[in-house]
């Protein structure tokens, strides 16, 4: 959003000397598009800076249904919204935010001839924004997170269903996220289908260098289906003490949803050639580590905790990276066109129309870094086991402080799970 | 030549423009609720309507319950979603119930209204309510029956190939089952399947 401003001051700069019509008639088609293209993300601007500011209810009302968006940007406001009403503990209007960006994701399912077109003679900001695929499947985890904390069962297990098939879609740059898979198989849990949940726990054990924080959940559920050599193998990686917590049976579980750190943003890498090619690709900077340590305690007690942790900088970033080959060819493609046209411009017009033209492409030329913005840099999923009576404190030690959070209200009844979610900042 | 040339551009836009605002214009049409309507691939209200017609006719007819003279009565113990999609699956039990009560076959127990009866018990027996209108306690009927199940889905995408089209298939299975709860006997079940295949184009504007 920032470079859009910048851009535009430019251009005025560029047209302040110039008396001819034509070049004015350009000046004003540019100022129009880079202008619109700003407004529309002026409400979301707003309302990251409100959230990343502790005032999250400003934040929302920034992204209030009143206000117009355009059809450009209205996944990231649905994500964006979605993501602080969560925040906020709103969990059925974020159900209802997500379910409206997963909708528009698979309304997203083709190319508009049009809308690329513009894109090839523009930029990529006149496009619909799809989200990158680690976005899309984080849609999908944050409406598990608000279904699990509403307890409905079958609804989290159909996110589970949805967030499934983008794993199997884009299986390598998503092969990270621990923490949607790990929900994908407590959903399953849930209700019931123990298999389906074995089978992704075993797969969360394939891909994590250490399968420590899953083994208990492959034992406990190896042992009910009668997989007698694997539940011997996963052992081994269980503590004794936890052992003992897995044969009680009237142990109830505190599941807790920690997001951590700020998310990374995308900024603009340029390439610039002569005579005024430009070539603008989007990457991810990171603006935190999202490292953190978490602490489970009853009544100063500290609970044993199995947690299990996704670096969303780095399933970003292999997001981006997985579609890299079709941004630059996307990318080459209209470099391409810009410098066919401007050649053909300055065959038939004066020279300064063509200068103008180029400037203008030039300048227009801006990597599309639209991203989801309120997004932690880490997201945690602690699995406690919590006596019946319990007075938990959960203690954060991060670059940012130490946050010391009670839970207020916690409620357990034997064989039970309770979810919460948390979030800090830093 | 040139003002035909210009007369003819006049008349095409008046003309594309009014097809514009034609197709632009609102409308709206009422649907018989037999209508099978289908946008997509995806569960749709024809669907629950076949769902509901095809389970209630062999429920009625051919379950061993159906020549019970003493109209069992049954607890909706609702139907599991097991789809990838958000369906509210009471809407499908609702109407099972709604038709089996109309046949006058069997008798429901609400347990939707539990948690209101006993407000309402509670209040009668509180001190307001005169001693000679209020209910009896401990009068409510036990269920004899649980009718329970579950909707599945299986959905298949067509492979990559070239094409403006792609094609998505989905399989859609309730099953129904009555259970008697004294003896934990499955006494009847039967189900229903739909199957249905949607193209939808690659490329729009």
């Amino acid at each position: 959003m920032s470079c859009i401003s910048h851009n535009r001051n430019r251009i005025r700069t560029v047209s302040a000397g110039s008396e001819h019509p034509v070049s004015f008639l350009y000046f004003i088609v540019v100022w129009a598009f880079l202008f619109f293209a700003g407004c529309a993300a002026g409400p979301l601007r707003d309302a990251r800076n409100a959230f990343y500011s502790n005032r999250p209810l400003d934040a929302v009302s920034a992204l209030s249904d009143a206000k117009p968006f355009s059809r450009q940007d209205s996944l990231l406001v649905s994500m964006e919204k979605g993501l602080i009403l969560h925040h906020l503990g709103r969990y059925e209007e974020s159900v209802r935010e997500f379910l409206k960006a997963s909708k528009q994701m698979a309304l997203q399912d083709i190319i508009r001839v049009g809308e690329q077109t513009l894109s090839l003679v523009t930029t990529d900001w006149v496009t619909e924004y799809k989200g990158e695929y680690s976005e899309q499947l984080w849609v999908h985890t944050y409406l598990m997170m608000n279904f699990l904390i509403l307890r409905k069962h079958d609804s989290a297990l159909v996110e589970a269903k949805k967030a499934l098939k983008v794993l199997e879609k884009h299986p390598k740059p998503l092969s990270g996220d621990y923490f949607t898979r790990s929900l994908i198989a407590l959903c399953y849990e849930n209700v019931g289908d123990i298999n389906d949940a074995y089978i992704e726990y075993r797969k969360l054990a394939k891909l994590m260098r250490d399968p420590s924080p899953v083994a208990s959940p492959l034992y406990r559920l190896g042992m009910r289906l009668g997989f007698s050599d694997e539940v011997r193998q996963y052992k081994k990686f269980i503590p004794k003490s936890t052992l003992s917590l897995l044969a009680d049976r009237s142990s109830a579980e505190l599941i807790l949803f920690v997001g951590l750190g700020t998310g990374p943003v995308k900024v603009s890498d340029n390439i610039v050639a002569p005579p005024s090619i430009r070539l603008s690709f989007p990457s991810y900077s990171e603006r935190s580590t999202g490292s953190a340590e978490v602490t489970v305690l009853d009544s100063s007690r500290r609970l044993p905790a199995s947690v299990i942790t996704t670096d969303m900088n780095a399933v970003a970033r292999s997001s981006l990276k997985d579609r890299a080959g079709k941004i630059i060819a996307k990318e080459t493609a209209r470099a391409a066109i810009k410098e066919a046209m401007t050649r053909a411009v300055e065959r038939k017009n004066d020279e300064i129309v063509g200068i103008l033209l180029r400037a203008a492409l030039f300048l227009m030329e801006e990597a599309d870094t639209r991203c989801w913005q309120t997004l932690p840099a880490s997201l945690k999923l602690l699995r406690v086991p919590v006596s019946r009576a319990c007075n938990i404190k959960v203690v954060i030690r991060s670059p940012g402080g130490v946050d010391e959070i009670t839970l207020p209200d916690l409620k357990v009844y034997p064989g039970q799970r309770v979810y919460r979610s948390l979030r800090v900042n830093y | 030549m040139m003002k035909s040339l210009l007369r003819s551009t006049f008349f095409l836009t008046l003309i594309l423009t009014f097809c514009l605002m034609m197709s632009c214009t609102a409308t709206t049409r009422t649907i018989s609720p037999d209508e099978a309507l289908h946008y997509d691939e995806s569960y749709g209200f024809a669907d629950k309507k076949v769902i509901v017609d095809k389970l209630v006719e062999p429920l009625l007819a051919e379950s061993p319950l159906s020549h019970a003279t003493d109209r069992p009565i049954i607890i909706v113990y609702g139907i599991a979603n097991r789809t990838s999609e958000h369906i509210d699956t009471s809407g499908i039990t609702d109407d099972i119930r709604e038709e089996l009560i109309k046949a006058g076959k069997f008798r429901f127990i609400n347990e939707t209204q539990r948690e209101n009866i006993a407000k309402e018990v509670s209040y009668q027996y509180g001190g307001p309510v005169s001693p000679g209108t209020r209910i009896q306690r401990a009068r409510q009927a036990g269920a004899q029956y649980i009718l329970s199940g579950t909707l599945r889905s299986i959905e298949k995408k067509e492979p990559k190939q070239v094409r403006f089209k792609k094609k998505d298939y989905k399989y859609y299975k309730l099953s129904l089952e009555l259970t008697d709860i004294q003896s934990s006997l499955i006494e009847w079940a039967d189900s229903v399947e739909i199957i249905r295949e949607a193209s939808k184009p690659f490329i729009g504007w």
